[in-house]
């Protein structure tokens, strides 16, 4: 199933960036293997989005460095990543009257040069169903729910990097994609990522619910305050000491009775401590 | 959600829906030419269209079995054959230039005066009404004599290079800053044109007044010339650019990561979209709303998708303007209205009709 195994992965090595004074990231390093489903955790400000616009190639690091297959990110030229990664942003500013479809088909732009191709359309159209919103194909973006066009948005990141059309693995870079969906829809959305990636995609993927993680990511990193507090399987990173340690909350963790992964939920009534400092450095001694 | 690895729908709805969206192209065109052969026939000399093709076909040495005049050929050859190539070409150039800016800027209200094409023509050649008469009479001949376009394409291509310059810092160019810095020189332009004005005597006020309102009368083969020639590039270049444009409307860090070479992208939208406002406004005048409307009507028919809008828009430019030159020519003959006083009475209303039946909706958006 996986082409990937052995054809090289997105790799980011020592990375730090600076604006100014302040130090948005600070000696990450991160592998998005081909077929594993990598996710970033930490609270808000940890650097998490800062990490993907390094990785995506929009932002370069002040030091350290991003490879694909080995060779530095920024020697690729930028038609040729697009064949080979696609990003889905935390939100779009697309305010023209463009159809669900048509969003969904902009997916294909790294493979067009005049009108789209009956494959292209084909193509939108599978995004997406994979995405869930093929009921949606057909209504205006700008008239659509928040919900509903973070689907879209995610369907035309599939639709760039739906099969392998070119040699070298695919790569799908996704920004909280769940933040707006109820809770079926997040399910579906995290179970349609990990069907892509068992088709050899590496994917990265920044959330926001620790619980979704550990269903649904094979590796996962926590930041905070730009550095990295732990990374590995879920089973392992996201122990109470570590995500207390990362977040300043006190945790509670147990596992699904049936998948047997880790279940994380606040237990701010423990020691009596309800409302934890954020500005607290990491609190072991709790444990 | 379907899991199924890349199954894609087994009946690909894909080649139905590839000819809808050429379809629009086919419909406009057809519009376009029936609208040339209107303006062939109708005017101060009425010529029936056997007439025409008799004409027309004569001139590339073909008998047809319509007998006809002179005066007919004089007319159909010589007066409207030009004029409508340059009603055909100044409404397309004016309605690409409006969409490549409501593309740029991601807002349907952009036209190329928003940067200061416009209002930078319009500083130039009232400069050269009011004050430039002296350094006219030293130019040669056929030079004099298009002195207030080469002035006109001039002063709209300083304005927007200016407002380029100061919104392009590191290789970049920030659209908000060209927006603000279009508004500045828009308002020193027009400090600059009432201080014309204030020291202008009648006649020259006349002219300029005329000439910012836009006239397709009184061309000729030979003063088409360099005009004509640079629209047809812009015409023929501008479509090229629809991928690229839709890519830009998902936002420039979107349009990079589909591949697309943003900063060349938004250099070659502002070059074209100035090449073809400057030309236009060189070889007519200031003709209004065409450049707004014209897109706008596309996408509240068939969307926004930028690889079918340039091309449909041109298309419809050219009907649009066309037509209004027509009521222009005719409506008081034998003197002749301005013509942007007729884009304006009669494009406007109808805009306003439009947005209120709005069908799809997109008007709201």
């Amino acid at each position: 199933m996986s082409e990937a195994a052995g054809s090289g992965e997105l790799r980011a090595e020592g990375l730090s960036f600076r604006i100014g004074s302040s130090e948005l990231l600070r000696d990450v390093s991160i592998d998005v293997r081909p077929g594993r489903v990598t996710a970033v955790l930490g609270p808000n400000g940890a650097g998490k989005s800062t990490l993907l616009r390094l990785l995506s190639g929009d932002m370069h690091p002040s030091a350290g460095r991003v490879t694909l297959d080995e060779r530095p990110l920024h020697e690729w030229k930028p038609q040729t990543l697009a064949l080979r990664r696609a990003v889905m942003p935390q939100s779009s500013t697309l305010t023209f009257p463009f159809t669900a479809l048509q969003v969904a088909a902009l997916g294909r732009i790294p493979y067009t040069t005049g009108l789209g191709t009956a494959r292209d359309h084909a193509v939108a159209l599978g995004a997406l169903a994979r995405a869930g919103a093929d009921h949606l194909s057909h209504r205006l973006y700008p008239t659509l729910s928040g919900g509903e066009r973070q689907r879209v948005d995610y369907a035309r990141a599939l639709a760039q990097v739906w099969s392998a059309e070119v040699p070298g693995a695919r790569y799908l870079l996704l920004d909280e994609p769940t933040s707006s969906l109820d809770l079926a829809r997040q399910h579906e959305l995290l179970d349609s990522v990990r069907s892509f990636a068992q088709e050899g995609v590496g994917v990265f993927i920044v959330l926001h619910d620790l619980n979704l993680a550990a269903e649904y990511a094979d590796e996962v990193t926590v930041l905070r305050e730009g550095a990295v507090v732990c990374c590995g399987p879920p089973r392992a990173a996201l122990t109470a000491s570590l995500v207390e340690r990362a977040f300043s909350l006190r945790v509670l963790v147990t596992s699904h009775p049936r998948s047997g992964r880790p279940i994380i939920v606040p237990d701010p009534t423990r020691d009596g401590a309800s409302t934890p400092d954020p500005g607290l450095p990491a609190t072991p001694s709790l444990m | 959600m379907s899991s199924a690895a890349q199954s894609l729908p087994r009946r690909a709805p894909g080649a139905a829906s590839l000819a809808a969206e050429r379809a629009p192209l086919v419909v406009l065109g057809v519009m376009l030419l029936g609208t040339v052969v209107v303006c062939l026939c109708v005017g101060a000399v009425p010529v029936a269209p056997g007439q025409v093709a008799a004409v027309l076909a004569s001139a590339i040495g073909v008998e047809l079995p319509w007998a006809f005049g002179e005066r007919e050929a004089l007319v159909i050859l010589q007066i409207r054959a030009p004029r409508i190539l340059l009603g055909v070409l100044v409404g397309g150039g004016l309605a690409v230039s409006g969409a490549l800016m409501q593309g740029l800027f991601r807002n349907p209200l952009a036209d190329p005066g928003l940067v200061g094409a416009s209002s930078g023509a319009a500083l130039a050649a009232l400069t050269l009404l009011v004050i430039g008469g002296p350094l006219v009479a030293l130019l040669p001949g056929p030079l004099a004599g298009a002195a207030l376009s080469l002035a006109a394409f001039g002063g709209g291509t300083l304005a927007v290079i200016i407002v380029y310059r100061f919104a392009t810092n590191g290789g970049r160019t920030s659209v908000t800053t060209m927006l603000l810095s279009g508004i500045a020189m828009n308002a020193l332009a027009a400090a600059g044109v009432g201080m014309l004005v204030f020291i202008s005597n009648d006649a020259q006020l006349r002219d300029f007044t005329f000439w910012s309102l836009g006239s397709l009368g009184g061309v000729t083969w030979s003063r088409l010339g360099a005009g004509a020639l640079l629209l047809c590039l812009g015409l023929a270049l501008a479509p090229l650019l629809g991928r690229s444009l839709n890519a830009l409307l998902l936002g420039e860090v979107e349009a990079r990561h589909l591949g697309i070479p943003v900063q060349r992208t938004k250099a070659m939208v502002i070059f074209l979209s100035t090449l073809t406002a400057g030309a236009a406004i060189a070889l007519t005048g200031i003709i209004g709303f065409v450049g707004l409307v014209a897109p706008h009507l596309i996408r509240l028919a068939i969307g926004p998708d930028h690889r079918v809008l340039l091309p449909a828009s041109i298309l419809l430019g050219g009907t649009l303007l066309l037509s209004a030159d027509l009521v222009a020519r005719t409506v008081a003959s034998p003197a002749e209205m301005p013509i942007g006083i007729v884009t304006a009475f009669i494009g406007a209303p109808f805009f306003l009709w439009l947005l209120s039946r709005d069908p799809a909706g997109r008007a709201q958006l």
